[in-house]
């Protein structure tokens, strides 16, 4: 052994014998004096007061809740969006008559409503949640959508089942049997409450490249200008030399011009029965949609579309109840907010390369310092990027809560006779407790508006921020060959590559580490790892 | 519902000593232990507690380093270092208990400038006496990652005591 590493050695030694000694010091310190009994009570007294504070929004502080429904609705507007368009894009040829027929119909269409559902799976053992909504389109290039999803009061009786096993030990029979009394009893006080609804409903037309989002709940509208977007694309060249200026109008040109269209092949389906009425399908994928379409043999026109994308892992959405020409009041397209709306003006910008790397940087600073399994719209994705839901309890609220609870509590005799009959050891019935919590979401439903326009003020343009990198990821195209490879990879691993892609209209390929650094390499140079071949962008 | 009445009393006597271990005897130790009981309703409203008594030590632990901490910001970084560096050149007291205090002190000054996440698993595992797996539980990081801040902890601390240390081993030595 060399007399340095000895030196070492002895010096580590002494500092192990000196730290040993210090902690004993510590842990051998006299312990303080003891607390007073005042001072305990005094102590007990602020503990108590702050448990019985009433939660602000019970129902909606839950953000994995509106997480959720944010991904629904975000997931609906995409899916229908692309969903409809896409198919008519993908016109057959010569091979593919009766799915030309199909995008013919289409093109002669003056107007449409249709029925939208869209599901997605739940994930670590929550329910699949589902949102419903209404399509509406008006010739030439109109378009609205109303997606709703049922909040419903499933997180409020969870939380009374969960207090009372709490209350009664975890695992413990008596738990159980607590939890089970809590979760009727607030289920029988939720049962004439009124049903809570997100709705948001987004407008555009195509060809004035503008859009509005309304959330009646919030009275919020969202104004997005996209023109700014569309010129950059043009710039960055990622817009189609000689554009249609909109969706429709590229489906009519392609459908006039007989072209056939970028999608992939298209399958036939065969026949099937929908409703009663005799249809054929198809199967096509377009830009990683997968979708099926069911048309009416003798007018070629849709009546059930299903979609679900790559991007959007385990979200499933149906089209259908599909009605023609019908007479739609124009005022339903109208691009101004409504009166008593707040308006929020967003000016559409093309995202960038630094905006996936902030993104990439959020989700996993969010995501226990490891990138997502999947890039896309799921919910590991989606967790780490949504804000958590903070409701503001404004004075009058809070005043207004005082009072209801007095009440309730007036009518059980007083806050003494309930501490007296339940308190210290002994629990409120679960008809009492329910009784509370019924109250407290009443006076939050009443005020949701409010709540919602304070808390949305300051998530919406920070969720915006968060989410171009999403964006530009999923306007990469095959020929950008974009893969993803950064599974379960942690943030700042040096030298391991978790994304690449190729520029439009560069020679080498951009690929992205973990420490979010860049390189170019050629293709030759590219990395070889067996997850990209399992992981292509679609 | 918890029962916090039964939740202070059986627990204030941890909280108290585990914020008097970090802390020392300072008027502030109040502040920590109430904030650490509010935390813990907090913690509560989220999810159903298991282990009380690991909880509240761990939250106790977070909230008398940051107060450590933050009493070593209102003075300035130079004033903590020169607070250590003062402690540091004392001569050791012949005293053995007032030794003992001023080793104890010189500890506390010394992790009060580890960073955040170090401090916590040294005191959680040298204080607090938690193995790995615990602290690693409470903290919700990886017992691998636990014991990787545990050694980084002790390579400061080892840089930061190292003139002290040299000067007791010297005296240890002599006698």
């Amino acid at each position: 052994m060399k007399m340095e590493d000895r030196e070492k050695l002895h010096h580590d030694d002494f500092f192990d014998r000196f730290l040993d000694r210090a902690v004993d010091a510590v842990l051998r310190e006299p312990p303080p004096e003891e607390l007073p009994p005042e001072q305990v009570d005094e102590l007990t007294a602020v503990v108590r007061r702050a448990a019985e504070k009433p939660r602000p929004i019970t129902l909606l502080k839950r953000s994995k809740n509106m997480k959720r429904i944010a991904q629904m609705t975000i997931a609906t507007t995409v899916l229908a969006a692309i969903g409809i368009f896409a198919f008519w894009m993908v016109s057959g040829g010569s091979d593919n008559l009766a799915f030309a027929r199909v995008a013919e119909a289409l093109d002669s269409l003056r107007s449409a409503t249709f029925d939208i559902t869209t599901e997605a799976k739940g994930e670590n053992g929550q329910p699949p949640a589902i949102a419903t909504g209404k399509g509406f389109f008006l010739a030439p290039s109109h378009q609205r959508m109303e997606v709703t999803v049922d909040m419903g009061y499933e997180p409020a009786i969870k939380a009374a089942e969960a207090a009372a096993r709490r209350a009664k030990g975890a695992d413990s029979p008596e738990g159980k049997a607590a939890a089970k009394a809590a979760a009727e009893a607030m289920t029988k006080a939720v049962a004439d409450l009124p049903k809570i609804k997100f709705k948001q409903i987004t407008i555009s037309d195509g060809q004035t490249d503008k859009c509005i989002t309304l959330t009646p709940m919030a009275k919020i509208a969202k104004v997005m200008d996209m023109k700014k977007m569309k010129e950059d694309m043009k710039k960055a060249g990622k817009l189609a030399k000689n554009a249609p200026p909109d969706m429709f109008e590229m489906v009519r040109r392609i459908v006039r011009e007989g072209s056939s269209g970028s999608g992939e092949k298209v399958e036939r389906l065969g026949k099937k029965e929908i409703d009663g009425r005799e249809t054929v399908g198809f199967r096509t994928r377009f830009h990683g949609m997968n979708m099926i379409l069911w048309a009416d043999p003798e007018t070629a026109c849709p009546v059930r579309i299903e979609s679900s994308s790559d991007m959007m892992n385990g979200v499933h959405m149906v089209m259908d109840n599909f009605r023609y020409d019908v007479d739609l009041d124009p005022t339903l397209f109208s691009l101004e907010p409504p009166k008593g709306y707040s308006t929020q003006t967003m000016n559409m910008k093309m995202p960038v390369e630094e905006d996936l790397l902030n993104t990439l940087r959020t989700i996993a600073e969010h995501n226990k310092g490891k990138f997502p399994a999947k890039f896309g719209m799921n919910d590991e994705v989606m967790n780490a990027l949504m804000p958590p839901y903070k409701p503001v309890m404004d004075p009058e609220m809070q005043a207004e809560m005082k009072k209801v609870m007095e009440k309730i509590t007036a009518k059980y005799g007083g806050e003494e006779k309930l501490r007296a009959k339940y308190g210290k050891g002994k629990k409120l019935p679960p008809e009492i407790m329910a009784e509370f919590m019924k109250a407290t979401m009443t006076l939050q439903q009443k005020h949701m508006q409010k709540q919602m326009q304070k808390s949305m003020k300051t998530t919406t343009p920070l969720i915006r921020k968060r989410t171009r990198g999403i964006t530009f990821y999923t306007m990469l195209k095959p020929e950008n060959d974009p893969h993803y490879v950064g599974g379960g990879v942690k943030l700042g691993t040096p030298n391991r590559p978790i994304l690449w892609y190729k520029p439009t209209g560069g020679e080498k390929y951009h690929v992205i580490y973990a420490d979010l650094s860049v390189k170019q390499v050629s293709a030759e140079e590219l990395p070889k790892l067996p997850q990209a071949e399992d992981n292509p962008k679609p | 519902m918890t029962d916090w009445d039964a939740v202070v009393s059986q627990h204030v006597e941890i909280v108290r000593c585990t914020v008097h271990r970090i802390v020392g005897n300072h008027a502030d130790a109040w502040d920590c232990i109430q904030e650490t009981f509010l935390e813990a309703v907090k913690v509560d409203r989220r999810e159903p507690v298991r282990n009380w008594p690991a909880l509240l030590r761990r939250l106790a632990t977070v909230r008398a380093l940051d107060f450590v901490r933050a009493r070593s910001r209102r003075r300035g970084q130079n004033g903590a270092e020169a607070e250590l560096a003062q402690t540091i050149g004392r001569e050791p007291s012949p005293s053995s208990n007032a030794e003992a205090s001023e080793l104890a002190g010189r500890l506390r000054t010394a992790v009060g400038q580890l960073p955040r996440r170090q401090a916590q698993v040294f005191c959680l595992t040298y204080f607090e006496q938690m193995p790995s797996t615990e602290v690693a539980e409470q903290l919700g990081i990886s017992p691998t990652a636990a014991r990787m801040l545990l050694s980084r902890a002790r390579q400061r601390l080892q840089r930061f005591l190292e003139p002290f240390y040299e000067a007791v081993s010297q005296e240890d030595e002599r006698t």
